[in-house]
């Protein structure tokens, strides 16, 4: 079953004096259930576009789009785990707010129980009642994980999900993904480190300048910085 | 919506912009104490004149400096992509965030209203209910600047966005008096082409009571029942031309 389907997506942002950007250029690619897809590439490759197009919250200039076979703004979002490349909270409310606020708007009747389950989970609990104006990039980047997943998504979509975390955060954050792995999640991720890539994805998507370069399991890849290297020269 | 609402609110509300204007307000409302005097006799009409300027240009100024960030906020930050990717529409986001200021304004007008309404019942020794429908008019010319100032907020950054505030706020009260002008002096053109306007710019003379409550006549119910209705079909309009730009809008 197709979670995610691209066809034909293409993009240009418009700046400013009539100059335009291709971002992405009529790219297709889809993501099966119970799929582990990696989407990797340079700088401005297209892959934040490619994420925010899946999740509608960019408007693509042609192409065909659907989400769970359905179209990207309906209620298939409950279903949806986003997290940003470097996600940004309430800096007024705290950690717990932050995500109390977050999952009611999926789940009004969330038990605070399970609010405090998801902190522990992502090493934030003691700093649970602490304004998020005071929390470290990694604390936030923790945050922002137990938003995607406190709901318990079918699909997970993440936009550079282990960047500014410290080691022993990688390590905990990889581990928390390779359960939802595990349990059957499709994940969807962009990445710029190469290492986080095989022990989490079962494929490999390159992108570069806006078009799929290369789409292969990563059993087939072998070394993928060698890979990447390789397809981008 | 409704969480969306509390959040806007709750932001607003804890704007430290908020209590200094607050403070200024109510400052404002007892200066007629210093100024009065000066005024041989007039003392209450002073104390009504200004009291009730001073709700509807506080009010004014905390939609300027915190309603024109309040969106500006979520799309710079990209706080609103965490919301805009949880089932909840694009129009329903928009109207939250206009609810939760019209709500913010409703608090901050009612709390200078009720020391407003107080001061002028002490000082003519009656409560006065002509205050209190003049106060409640001024809270629905404030609910029309909420839905222009989140119209501008979807296509404006802040500054222009106040900029594009006030001068809507300006011409809808100048637009009457023009198309007044013209008739009387018999260019039917213009006055044409400003009727046009009329029906574009909010006219909050419609709930502009002021003079009424100065002269201590009563408020013609009609006149209420109109004007309330013009105020929640305009800020409802606004309201739903915002949702439509913010539809369209690449996040």
């Amino acid at each position: 079953m197709k979670l995610v389907e691209l066809r034909n997506i293409t993009k240009t942002y418009r700046i400013i004096f009539g100059k335009k950007v291709e971002a992405l250029r009529g790219i297709t690619l889809v993501v099966g259930k119970g799929e582990a897809v990696a989407l990797v590439g340079p700088n401005g490759a297209g892959k934040t576009t490619a994420i925010k197009i899946i999740l509608g919250l960019l408007n693509p200039d042609c192409g065909k789009i659907s989400i769970f076979g359905q179209d990207p703004n309906s209620d298939i979002r409950k279903r949806i785990g986003y997290l940003p490349e470097n996600p940004t909270f309430y800096r007024f409310l705290t950690g717990r707010e932050n995500l109390l606020f977050l999952t009611r708007m999926v789940d009004p009747d969330i038990p605070i129980k399970r609010i405090d389950e998801m902190l522990r989970l992502v090493g934030l609990y003691g700093a649970k009642d602490r304004p998020v104006r005071g929390y470290s990039r990694g604390m936030v980047q923790r945050l922002g994980i137990a938003q995607a997943i406190i709901h318990n998504p079918d699909l997970l979509i993440l936009d550079e999900p282990l960047s500014g975390l410290d080691p022993i955060g990688r390590k905990e954050i990889r581990s928390i993904l390779l359960n939802m792995k595990k349990e059957g999640k499709t994940i969807f991720f962009s990445t710029h480190i190469l290492p986080d890539v095989t022990p989490l994805a079962d494929r490999v998507i390159v992108i570069n300048k806006g078009r799929i370069v290369s789409d292969l399991p990563v059993a087939k890849i072998g070394d993928i910085e060698d890979h990447l290297i390789q397809i981008l020269r | 919506m409704r969480e969306v609402i509390l959040n806007s609110y709750r932001e607003a509300i804890r704007d430290r912009v908020l209590l200094v204007v607050l403070a200024f307000g109510v400052a404002m409302i007892f200066s007629s104490l210093i100024i009065g005097p000066l005024t041989l006799g007039e003392e209450i009409r002073l104390a009504k004149d200004i009291g009730l300027g001073s709700i509807l240009f506080f009010g004014l100024l905390i939609i300027l400096f915190i309603g024109n960030r309040v969106l500006y906020r979520e799309l710079n930050e990209k706080t609103c992509y965490l919301i805009l990717t949880r089932p909840i529409t694009r129009f329903q986001f928009i109207a939250g965030k206009a609810i939760g200021l019209f709500l913010t304004i409703l608090v901050t007008s009612l709390i200078l209203g009720i020391i407003f309404i107080s001061y002028i019942s002490l000082l003519t020794g009656s409560l006065q209910i002509t205050a209190f429908l003049a106060v409640i008019g001024v809270i629905f010319q404030l609910t029309m600047l909420v839905g222009i100032v989140i119209l501008a907020a979807t296509f404006l950054n802040p500054f222009l966005g106040s900029l594009f505030t006030i001068f809507v706020y300006i011409f809808g009260q100048m637009i009457p008096r023009a198309i007044l002008l013209a008739k009387f002096y018999k260019h039917l053109a213009i006055a044409r082409i400003l009727s046009i306007f009329h029906y574009i710019f909010p006219d909050l003379t419609y709930l502009d009571f002021r003079e009424l409550l100065i002269y201590n006549n009563p408020i013609p119910l009609e006149r209420i029942l109109f004007g309330f209705s013009y105020a929640i079909c305009y800020s409802l309009v606004m309201v739903l031309v915002a949702g439509l730009i913010f539809e369209r809008k690449d996040l």
